[in-house]
């Protein structure tokens, strides 16, 4: 090998080369649980069971509907979509409130508040279903669809979010807002909610796919098909068919994809997102 | 005020529960007729102190949130690095590293049960063409928790790849380009320049894996149930068994405050050292 | 269209029979206008339609009465619910209960007993009822304080599946003993074949691999329970575990999750599968025609031993019930253990008739299903679920036990012992 600037560009095409490769094959192992869980569902059992394996989708086609037909996957769905709509538009009310009164407002405990609120992040949800069973029961909530909203109605990375962001919001700003006489209210709705439009879209997306992939809360406090959503759905299914593997691989894939399918438009502002929160916590 | 709606939630639906929780884990509670609960002061605390089953679930949620978070933030910042040019083959690898994480624990956990069916999964089929061993994967007590791992070190590390892709982007160019033509090769460069700058992002990721996995629950109920022989049975899951399947509710109740302790004193500790860094 | 037809012609006969039963019923539900609520786990497969037809027609035969079903997907979540919603303070009016459940819900005086149902001139069971009903089952429905709290539904026991081609392939016969069906599994343990897979479940969650194995320990002689303690470590609880652990150590027997033996004896790969009766259907549409799938009642031990083990739940009476819904639910669940709604649900099921009267009303089915007859007469013998709330626990001891011997390589005799400390521990803290 030479040496001198030749060699160093052919050093660093080469290694652009090797990791190009090694970045592929990454992907390739990230993505094929995703991959193998379409070919499985276009299998037949006789060939799933085989043996060396089956790598190719056989288009069998007759698992997706038999899978459709084992459950009231329609209702799941509206369930879902019903829960987490409207959990983001609580969530966006809360964290915007919140989010202004401790980035933007001063009052005396601020500090305090924000403390309170971040603990309330450490405290695993596993460890508070049985006192929420019973406050939901006391309101007459079980089994609703509010015992699924409202306890998730205020989120700390929503109020995170909106707290470093008004609290980025130039002074002069805030001051013009209170030299034309505006209250806190009017300046929250006519200028600082619209400026926070890229943040709340950011919240909104976090909020709605956790929504759409949570699990345990909605097992334990709902036991009925018709508000269930869809993740206890595929988990009932799961323990009924359990060896129905291609039955389970395309119910698997009908509940999965309207999330992907999210999740992939929406990627970059979701990354964005992460970045603002991450600019937060560095200070 | 303002504050209020979303304190109104956690006051309910949190805080008071939280407290709740504290007060029946000094009692021998009775799930089924709340009347017929004794109280037992610190009972329930010696009892966890002297239970094999705690103690080794405190050494099975050490194992797992160890490697989960050590394979979350060194791996999370190697593809992170590895995917943060431009070019189409990063971009679809972006895509693929980040999806599992945004996709539900349910449905993704049943799909890596059949991936490591000894008998039928896909992993040991291979090991058989290739005249290996096979491993009993989620039926084997050796075996069940690095499967678990492998799990979510898949579903979480799109989590992680974000936040640090989020902090490469602002670590400074000019400072990167600058160890570059003083000599230093790719790695000295991101030994000295890149990570230096990324030790806050280190930090928060540390600690938001750290109570992320503390609290893992779905998977392990999905794939493992806890076993084989509590192999995965991390704290998190025995308050779960104690609470939901036992019904000794006092007991779990002490396992959830000494958790929540736990957890508390490691996030204060993070604030306290990111204090320091800055 | 058949099926329709054929509900009709029974329905006109369960009329004819039940009318008188059902007048009476009927003006007393008449005159309440109840509602119950039956919170159950038969939402599978053939289960959730037969449960559905039986109470419809119920409800046609006793105006008056509405039952509500709400059914969960299975056992582990049924039993959650159930507890939840006592704790919560609203309950259903009738649940299923396996006997364990139902001793924790009478400590925590969440259930009424029955005796004043079942003896009762007017609404009671008729004498002969006691002679009829399996004495498996019968003796299943008591507490240890003597009373009746527990009314039977839906009561299975643990048969042999297996795969007659590779039976006959191999010049074996159906073995009937414990000893020759170790034999046969090894023998059949070639080419990438074995004998049998099970699933043992876990500590929270035992599966019929437990099940299995506690019947074997009966067939063997051992004992589950004395004197309302656990005897995990018998000599012959030993020998069981040993038992399974040599097949293990040959190869004949595979450990897995998620009915692994019925996705092995589907797939042709293992010759044996030892499954509750109420699996059939799901064992025949596994193996989908591809072989010849019949079904042996479960091998004696030595001494000609039987063992087994009953599955299935009875059904309980929750204590927030009025009055007037606890009548009303206790013609449900007498009805459902009537001959013919018991016949007709074993039919559908796979599950077993509780009575020796009902065979009587499945001749035509028991011609073609001979097995549903070995089946229901094993109910003579078989025990069920020991009726203490440490049970759950002891059960899930015995689970890792199994796991720490087929998994992980302990003896059984530790392995065993650890159990019985764990589950006498239990027993003791109640």
């Amino acid at each position: 090998m030479t040496n001198g600037v030749g060699s160093a560009l052919w050093r660093r095409r080469s290694r652009r080369f090797r990791s190009g490769l090694l970045a592929l094959l990454v992907g390739v192992v990230f993505a094929f649980p995703f991959y193998w869980v379409v070919v499985t569902s276009l299998n037949s059992s006789n060939s799933v069971f085989q043996f060396p394996p089956n790598f190719l989708p056989g288009g069998v086609v007759g698992n997706y509907a038999h899978a459709w037909h084992e459950a009231t996957w329609v209702r799941y769905f509206l369930n879902t979509v019903l829960i987490a709509g409207s959990t983001v538009a609580l969530v966006l009310l809360t964290s915007l409130l919140a989010g202004f009164a401790l980035g933007v407002m001063r009052f005396r405990g601020r500090e305090i508040a924000f403390f309170l609120i971040l603990s309330i992040l450490m405290i695993p949800k596993v460890v508070l279903l049985i006192p929420d069973y019973i406050v939901l029961k006391e309101l007459h909530w079980l089994d609703t669809y509010w015992a699924q909203i409202i306890p998730w109605g205020a989120s700390v990375f929503g109020i995170f979010l909106l707290r470093q962001f008004f609290g980025a919001l130039p002074p002069e700003l805030i001051e013009a807002a209170e030299l034309d006489g505006a209250s806190q209210l009017q300046f929250l709705r006519t200028i600082a909610a619209p400026l926070a439009r890229p943040a709340l879209i950011t919240i909104g997306l976090y909020i709605f796919i956790g929504s759409w992939n949570s699990f345990l809360w909605p097992f334990i406090m709902t036991s009925s098909p018709s508000v269930q959503p869809i993740e206890v759905g595929l988990s009932t299914f799961f323990g009924t068919n359990g060896t129905d593997w291609p039955g389970l691989s395309a119910a698997v894939v009908f509940t999965t994809l309207p999330i992907m399918i999210v999740f992939m438009l929406s990627q970059r502002r979701l990354v964005a997102g992460a970045s603002a929160t991450t600019g937060a916590v560095k200070g | 005020m303002y504050l209020s709606p979303a304190l109104l939630v956690f006051l309910v639906f949190t805080i008071g529960p939280a407290l709740f929780v504290l007060y029946i884990s000094f009692f021998n509670w009775n799930l089924l007729n709340p009347s017929l609960s004794r109280f037992v002061g610190g009972g329930n605390y010696s009892a966890l102190l002297h239970s094999s089953d705690f103690w080794n679930s405190i050494v099975t949620s050490v194992y797992f949130v160890g490697a989960t978070v050590g394979g979350s933030t060194v791996l999370g910042l190697g593809i992170a690095l590895l995917l943060s040019r431009r070019g189409l083959v990063r971009r679809i690898a972006r895509l693929a590293v980040l999806t599992p994480y945004f996709t539900p624990l349910v449905a993704t956990s049943i799909v890596w049960v059949w991936i490591f069916n000894p008998q039928f999964g896909l992993i040991d089929s291979l090991l058989r063409l290739a005249h290996l061993p096979e491993v009993g994967w989620l039926q084997s007590t050796k075996w069940a928790m690095p499967a678990l791992i492998v799990y979510t070190l898949w579903h979480d590390l799109g989590f992680t790849v974000i936040i640090f892709l989020a902090g490469l982007a602002t670590v400074s160019g000019e400072l990167r380009e600058a160890a570059r033509v003083d000599g230093a090769n790719y790695w000295h460069e991101v030994r000295d320049v890149v990570l230096p700058q990324l030790v806050n992002t280190t930090l928060f990721v540390i600690v938001i894996t750290t109570v992320d996995s503390l609290q893992a629950f779905t998977q392990i109920y999905t794939m493992t149930g806890g076993g084989p022989l509590s192999a995965t049975t991390t704290t998190g899951f025995l308050l779960y068994q104690q609470s939901f399947v036992f019904y000794k509710t006092g007991f779990g109740a002490a396992i959830a405050v000494v958790l929540f302790v736990v957890i508390a004193l490691f996030t204060l500790l993070q604030l306290r050292l990111s204090r320091r860094a800055t | 269209m058949q099926r329709h037809r054929r509900f009709i012609a029974i329905a006109v006969v369960f009329a004819a029979v039940a009318t008188p039963l059902a007048a009476s019923a009927a003006t007393a539900g008449q005159r309440a206008g109840v509602t119950i609520s039956f919170m159950e786990a038969m939402a599978s497969g053939t289960q959730k339609p037969t449960l559905d037809d039986l109470t419809r027609n119920f409800e046609q035969t006793h105006p008056g009465i509405t039952i509500n079903l709400i059914a969960e997907p299975n056992y582990g979540v049924l039993q959650q619910k159930e507890q939840a919603s006592i704790a919560a303070g609203n309950p259903p009016t009738i649940g299923q209960a396996y006997e364990n459940w139902a001793a924790a819900y009478a400590d925590a005086k969440a259930i009424v007993p029955l005796d004043n149902y079942v003896n009762s001139k007017k609404v009671g069971v008729p004498k002969t009822f006691r002679s009829n009903i399996w004495k498996g089952v019968w003796n299943d429905l008591f507490l240890p304080d003597g009373k009746i709290w527990m009314w039977p539904f839906n009561k299975s026991d643990y048969v042999l599946f297996y795969n007659a081609n590779m039976l006959k392939a191999a010049g074996l016969s159906v073995p009937t003993t414990w000893a020759r069906y170790a034999t046969a599994e090894k023998k059949l343990t070639t080419g990438g074949d074995w004998g049998e897979s099970l699933d043992t479940g876990t500590l929270s969650a035992p599966a019929n691999g437990t099940l299995e194995y506690l019947s074997i320990v009966r067939a063997f002689g051992g004992t589950w329970i004395k004197n309302g303690k656990p005897t995990l470590d018998t000599k012959a609880a030993v020998q069981a575990l040993q038992f399974l652990d040599d097949l293990k150590a040959h190869g004949a027997l595979q450990v897995g999750t998620n009915y692994p033996e019925q996705t092995a004896l589907g797939a042709g790969r293992s010759a044996f599968a030892v499954s509750s009766i109420a699996g059939y259907p799901y064992m025949l549409a596994a193996a989908g025609g591809k072989f010849n799938m019949q079904v042996a009642p479960l091998p004696a031990g030595p001494n000609g031993g039987q063992g087994n083990a009953m599955a299935g739940t009875n059904i309980v009476i929750f204590a927030n019930a009025s009055t007037a819904q606890r009548a009303a639910a206790w013609q449900f669940m007498k009805y459902l253990s009537s001959p013919h709604a018991t016949a007709y649900w074993a039919i559908k099921t796979g599950y077993l008739p509780v009575t020796k009267s009902a065979l009587v009303y499945m001749k035509k089915y028991i011609a073609t299903h001979p097995y549903q007859k070995i089946a229901a007469q094993a109910l003579q013998y078989a025990g069920g679920n020991p009726p203490y709330a440490w049970w759950t626990q002891a059960e899930g001891d015995v689970a890792e036990a199994m796991q720490a011997v087929l998994d992980n390589g302990a003896s059984p005799a530790s392995a065993l012992a650890t159990a019985q400390q764990k589950a006498m521990q239990a027993a003791s803290n109640p």
